[in-house]
C-alpha cells in the first residue's frame, strides 16, 4: 500500500507541471490582453505609451517562457525577488495588486460548501433511488426513477437555475437573498442561501450517479455470491444492504470522484444567477478581465484539488476493493 | 438660493436600507486607489469620496428647474456646474484657476486610519500632485496641468501649460476628474478597500465589500457640506442623507435582478429594457418608472481606408440601407429613438444640433431609401453590389444588430458576412486594426463635448471604436478642433465644437443605429427620488428615503 501510495504521489509531480503549463499559456493565448481591458476602462485617456508602461509594470512586457519562470519562481521577477508557484506563491493580481492566494482563500469557503452541499444532495438522491430502480427493475417505481435520471441529466444547469429564480419570484414573491449570509454570522440563513443552487446543481448530478448506481447495482445482483446469499434465505435488505450495495458503490464512487470538476464548472453559472461569490464567479470575471495571474492562480488550485481528489478516489477504490492494493 | 423641493414630496423619513443595482453592475470594484487611474474606483469611491465641483442637483435636477435629469453619470453641462468641495473658483488668466475650498467640511474619523479634521487645500493639492504624479496617470486629463499648490489652507492654484477649455470637467466635475482623498489612506494602504471604510465626506462612507455580491455604504453621521448636506421639504430644512444604508447589489444574472426588483429585495434598477418593465407592470403595478436613451450608442463603423469605403457615396448607400425604425422594432418592442450622435440629445442646442436641423444633405443618412442606396452605389462603381466581412461583439444586442443590417445590406445588393467575437477578443482587434471593413460597436455616454469628439472622432487610439482610423483625410476637422479648444472664448469654442459636430456627420464616416430607451425602476416605498442616477452620484440617493409604512404594506 506505501510503495502505491508513493507512486500515486510521484505521479502527482508531472501532472502538476502538465497543469501548469497548461493553465499558464491558455488564457494568453486567448486574443485581447489586460492592457485591452484596462485600456476599455480608461476610455479616451489612453496611449500607446500607456499601454506600453502597463505591460513593464505588470511584468508583461517580456517572452511568454520568461512570465513563466518567474510565475513558477525559477527566476526573479520584474520586481527583482524569486516569488512564484515553487515558493507556495500564485502572485499578485494584475487588477488591484492583491494576493491571489488570498483572493483564492476569500473565495473558496463559498465554493466548497455549495459543492459539498450540492454533492451531498445528489448522493442522498441518487443512491437510494438507483438502488431502488435495480432492485425492482421494469416496474412502475424502476420507470419513474429512470425518467427523473434523464429528465435530471437532460435539463441544463443554467436553465434550471433561471426557472428557480424567476417563477418563484412571479408565484410566491420569493427570490434569493441577495447579500451573502457568512456561516459564522447566522448559520441558518446561510443554509437557506445555499440549498436552492445546491439542489439545482446536485439535481443534475443526481441523475448521472442514479444511473451509474441502478447499472453497477444491476450487474452486480447477478453474480453468483448474491445468489448464494439468497440462497442462504438472507432477507432482501441484508442482501441488498451488506453484499450488493457496497460492491455496486465502487465504480460510483470513482464516477462521483471524477464530477468534483464539473460541480466545480456548473458551479460558474450557478454562482453567477445565485450572486454567490465563489471561485466560478470570480472565474468567470477574470477570465473576461484577462487577469492572468488570477485565472491561472485559480486554475491552478482547482487542478490541485483536482489531483488531490484523484488521488483520494484511487485511495478509497483501493479501500474499498482490496483486488487494486497493488503490493499485496 | 435653495430650491424648495415639490410640494409632492411628503413627510421625510429617516432609516432603512437602499438596495440598488443596474448599468455600473458590469463595472464591479477592481481597485480603490484613486492614483491607478481605472474607472471603476470613480464609480465606487463616490458615494464618500467628493469632487471640487459638480451639477447643482439641487437646484437644477428635476426637483427644482429640471434644467438636467441627472440620469446619466455624475457629469452635468459646464453652465449648471457649482462648487461642491470648492465654494468658488476665479480663472485669472488662460494659465491659472484659482479655488477657495469650502470651510467646515469634515473628514470622517477611522480609528487606526485617522481622525476627524477638517479638509483643506493641502488635501486638494496632495491628491492632485499623487494622481499627476502616478505611474498610470492619463496625460490626456491632467497632461497640461503643470502644478497645483495649496497657497493657504482654503486656496488651492492649477497652473496649466495650455488652456483647458474643459477643465470644469477635468478639474472638477465628478464624472471624470479626481476626488480628493486624505493623506492619512495613503499612508495605511489605499488598494485596501478595508482602509477606506468609515473614510470620506461625502454622504455615505464604505462599511463593507464582499466581491462578487455587494458594496455597502451607510450614513455618514458628520457628513457637514454646507449648501449640500441639507434638504429643504416642504418649507422645513432636512439633514441629509435620510437613509442608514445604501446596498449596491453585484448580481450580474437580469433575470436574478428581476427577480429581486420584483420580490422588493431590490429599491431601484437603472437599466432595464422594455420587456422586463412589462413583465414588472403586470406583477408589481405600483412600481415607478422613467425612461431616458440608452447610454450606449450603436453604429456602423466602415474602413474608410479600405475600398470601397473610401467613396462616400458607398458609406451613404450603407446608411441609407438601413430601416431604423425597423430595427428599433424589431429588436427592442418599439422602444427607441433615431438621433444623430455624437452629442447627447439632452444636451443644449447651443452644441446638439437635432436631426430635423442637420443639412438636408448630412440629414439623408438617416432616411430609409433602398432606391437611392442602390442608385449610390452604382454611382460608386458597384451597380451590383459587392461582398464584404463584419465583425462585432458576440453579446447582445451585437449579434442581433448584425444580422438584421445584413439583411438590409443584402437588399441592396451587398453580401456581407459576420464574424461574432467574445467581447475583449474584438477590443483587441480594434485596438490591432486589424478587424474586418464593417464593425458594429457603441460607445458609451459622455457629457463634456471635448470629451466626446475627441474620444469618438479624432483621437489617433481610440480603443474602443474603429472610428479612429477613420478621419485621416480630414485635417481641416482637426484643426477646428484645436481652434475650438485653444479658445478661452466658450461661447465661440462651444459654437466651433456645434459645427464640427455637424461637419464630421457630413463624412458619413460611420453609420448611426438607432438608440434603444431604458428604463429606471424604483419601488413605489422610494419617496422624494425622480429617477435620477444613484450609483455613482450619491447627492439623488441623500435626499430620498423610504417610507417604511408603504414598504412593509408591500
Amino acid at each position: 500500500m506505501r510503495a502505491y501510495l508513493v507512486r500515486r504521489l510521484l505521479l502527482v509531480i508531472p501532472t502538476i507541471f502538465v497543469a501548469s503549463l497548461i493553465v499558464f499559456f491558455l488564457i494568453r493565448s486567448i486574443p485581447g490582453d489586460i492592457v485591452t481591458r484596462m485600456a476599455a476602462q480608461h476610455i479616451g485617456h489612453w496611449t500607446e505609451a500607456d499601454s506600453a508602461a502597463v505591460r513593464q509594470r505588470l511584468g508583461l512586457d517580456v517572452p511568454g517562457a520568461v512570465q513563466y519562470a518567474r510565475w513558477l519562481g525559477l527566476i526573479r521577477d520584474h520586481h527583482g525577488s524569486f516569488s512564484g508557484l515553487l515558493q507556495g506563491n500564485l502572485g499578485l493580481s494584475l487588477w488591484g495588486q492583491e494576493p491571489v492566494t488570498a483572493i483564492v482563500l476569500n473565495r473558496l469557503p463559498v465554493t466548497f460548501e455549495l459543492a459539498a452541499m450540492a454533492m451531498t444532495i445528489a448522493v442522498l438522491i441518487a443512491l437510494p433511488i438507483g438502488t431502488y430502480s435495480a432492485v425492482r427493475r421494469d416496474t412502475i417505481g424502476d420507470y419513474l426513477a429512470r425518467s427523473f435520471g434523464i429528465l435530471a441529466l437532460s435539463i441544463p444547469g443554467f436553465w434550471l437555475g433561471t426557472m428557480v429564480v424567476v417563477f418563484p419570484s412571479i408565484w410566491w414573491g420569493w427570490s434569493p437573498p441577495l447579500e451573502l449570509i457568512r456561516f459564522v454570522d447566522d448559520p441558518l440563513g446561510n443554509l437557506a442561501q445555499y440549498i436552492v443552487p445546491a439542489l439545482v446543481l446536485g439535481m443534475i448530478m443526481a441523475g448521472m450517479i442514479m444511473r451509474m448506481m441502478r447499472t453497477m447495482m444491476l450487474e452486480v445482483v447477478r453474480q453468483d455470491y448474491i445468489r448464494t446469499a439468497w440462497s442462504k434465505g438472507l432477507k432482501e435488505t441484508m442482501v441488498i444492504r451488506r453484499h450488493a450495495f457496497p460492491n455496486a458503490l465502487i465504480p460510483v464512487v470513482t464516477v462521483i470522484g471524477f464530477m468534483i470538476p464539473w460541480v466545480i464548472g456548473g458551479s460558474v453559472i450557478t454562482e453567477t444567477i445565485f450572486g454567490l461569490p465563489g471561485l466560478g464567479h470570480l472565474l468567470l470575471r477574470v477570465i473576461s478581465d484577462r487577469d492572468y495571474t488570477v485565472v491561472s492562480g485559480v486554475s491552478m488550485f482547482m487542478a490541485g484539488v483536482m489531483v488531490l481528489a484523484n488521488l483520494a478516489i484511487d485511495l478509497t477504490y483501493s479501500f474499498l476493493d482490496p483486488r487494486v492494493r497493488v503490493d499485496k | 438660493m435653495v430650491q424648495e423641493e415639490p410640494e409632492k414630496a411628503g413627510e421625510p423619513e429617516y432609516g432603512g436600507t437602499l438596495t440598488v443595482t443596474g448599468e455600473l453592475v458590469q463595472y464591479p470594484p477592481t481597485s480603490w486607489d484613486p492614483a491607478e487611474w481605472i474607472w471603476t474606483s470613480m464609480i465606487w469611491t463616490e458615494p464618500f469620496l467628493q469632487s471640487l465641483l459638480l451639477g447643482d442637483f439641487i437646484n437644477n435636477g428635476p426637483r427644482g428647474t429640471n434644467q438636467w435629469n441627472y440620469q446619466g453619470y455624475a457629469g452635468a453641462p459646464y453652465d449648471l456646474v457649482i462648487g461642491l468641495l470648492a465654494e468658488s473658483w476665479t480663472v485669472p488668466d488662460d494659465r491659472t484657476i484659482v479655488l477657495t475650498i469650502r470651510r467646515g467640511v469634515l473628514w470622517h474619523e477611522q480609528p487606526g486610519v485617522m481622525e476627524s479634521r477638517e479638509l483643506t487645500a493641502h488635501d486638494v493639492a496632495y491628491t492632485w500632485n499623487r494622481n499627476i504624479s502616478a505611474e498610470g496617470a492619463w496625460d490626456a486629463m491632467v497632461g497640461l496641468i503643470d502644478s497645483v499648490t495649496a497657497t493657504d489652507d482654503y486656496t488651492v492654484e492649477f497652473k496649466l501649460t495650455a488652456w483647458m477649455p474643459d477643465w470644469i470637467n477635468k478639474i472638477g466635475d465628478a464624472d471624470y476628474a479626481t476626488r480628493v482623498y486624505p493623506r492619512e489612506v495613503v499612508e495605511a494602504g489605499p488598494g485596501d478597500w478595508r482602509n477606506w471604510r468609515g473614510i470620506g465626506t461625502g454622504p455615505f462612507l464604505l462599511d463593507d465589500f464582499v466581491e462578487g455580491s455587494t458594496v455597502t455604504y451607510v450614513r455618514n453621521p458628520t457628513y457637514t457640506v454646507p449648501y449640500w448636506d441639507t434638504a429643504t421639504i416642504n418649507g422645513k430644512e432636512y439633514e441629509i442623507p435620510f437613509i442608514d444604508r445604501m446596498v449596491h447589489s453585484l448580481i450580474t444574472d437580469i433575470s436574478a435582478q428581476i427577480a429581486a426588483l420584483r420580490t422588493g429585495k431590490i429599491d431601484q434598477h437603472d437599466n432595464l429594457t422594455a420587456e422586463y418593465v412589462q413583465s414588472l407592470q403586470n406583477t408589481n403595478p405600483e412600481m415607478q418608472f422613467i425612461t431616458k436613451p440608452s447610454p450606449r450608442k450603436h453604429y456602423v463603423g466602415m474602413r474608410l481606408d479600405t475600398e470601397p469605403f473610401d467613396d462616400v457615396r458607398v458609406c451613404k448607400a450603407m446608411a441609407m440601407a438601413i430601416d431604423r425604425q425597423a430595427i428599433i422594432d424589431a429588436i427592442w418592442g418599439g422602444e427607441g429613438e433615431i438621433y444623430d450622435f455624437p452629442y447627447e440629445a439632452s444636451m443644449p442646442e447651443t452644441l446638439y444640433t437635432p436631426l430635423e436641423k442637420l443639412p438636408k444633405s448630412t440629414a439623408e443618412q438617416f432616411e430609409y431609401n433602398p432606391e437611392r442606396a442602390r442608385q449610390l452605389l452604382a454611382e460608386a462603381g458597384f451597380p451590383d453590389g459587392f461582398a464584404t466581412t463584419l465583425n462585432s461583439y458576440s453579446n447582445e444586442p451585437y449579434g442581433s444588430l448584425s444580422e438584421i443590417v445584413v439583411a438590409f445590406w443584402k437588399d441592396i445588393g451587398v453580401d456581407v458576412s459576420i464574424e461574432l467575437l467574445e467581447g475583449t477578443t474584438f477590443d483587441a482587434m480594434l485596438t490591432a486594426k486589424t478587424y474586418s471593413p464593417l464593425t458594429i460597436s457603441s460607445k458609451g455616454y459622455h457629457i463634456d463635448p471635448f470629451q466626446v469628439v475627441n474620444l469618438v472622432w479624432i483621437d489617433p487610439f481610440l480603443h474602443n471604436t474603429a472610428l479612429f482610423d477613420l478621419h485621416p483625410d480630414y485635417p481641416e476637422l482637426k484643426e477646428k478642433f484645436d481652434r475650438a479648444y485653444a479658445s478661452i472664448d466658450m461661447v465661440e469654442s462651444m459654437q466651433l465644437m456645434k459645427e464640427l459636430s455637424q461637419e464630421l456627420l457630413a463624412t458619413v464616416a460611420f453609420t448611426q443605429l438607432p438608440t434603444p430607451f431604458v428604463y429606471h425602476a424604483w419601488q413605489p416605498w422610494i419617496e422624494n427620488y425622480y429617477g435620477s442616477q444613484l450609483l455613482f452620484f450619491s447627492p439623488a440617493a441623500a435626499h430620498l428615503w423610504i417610507n417604511s409604512d408603504l414598504k412593509q404594506a408591500n
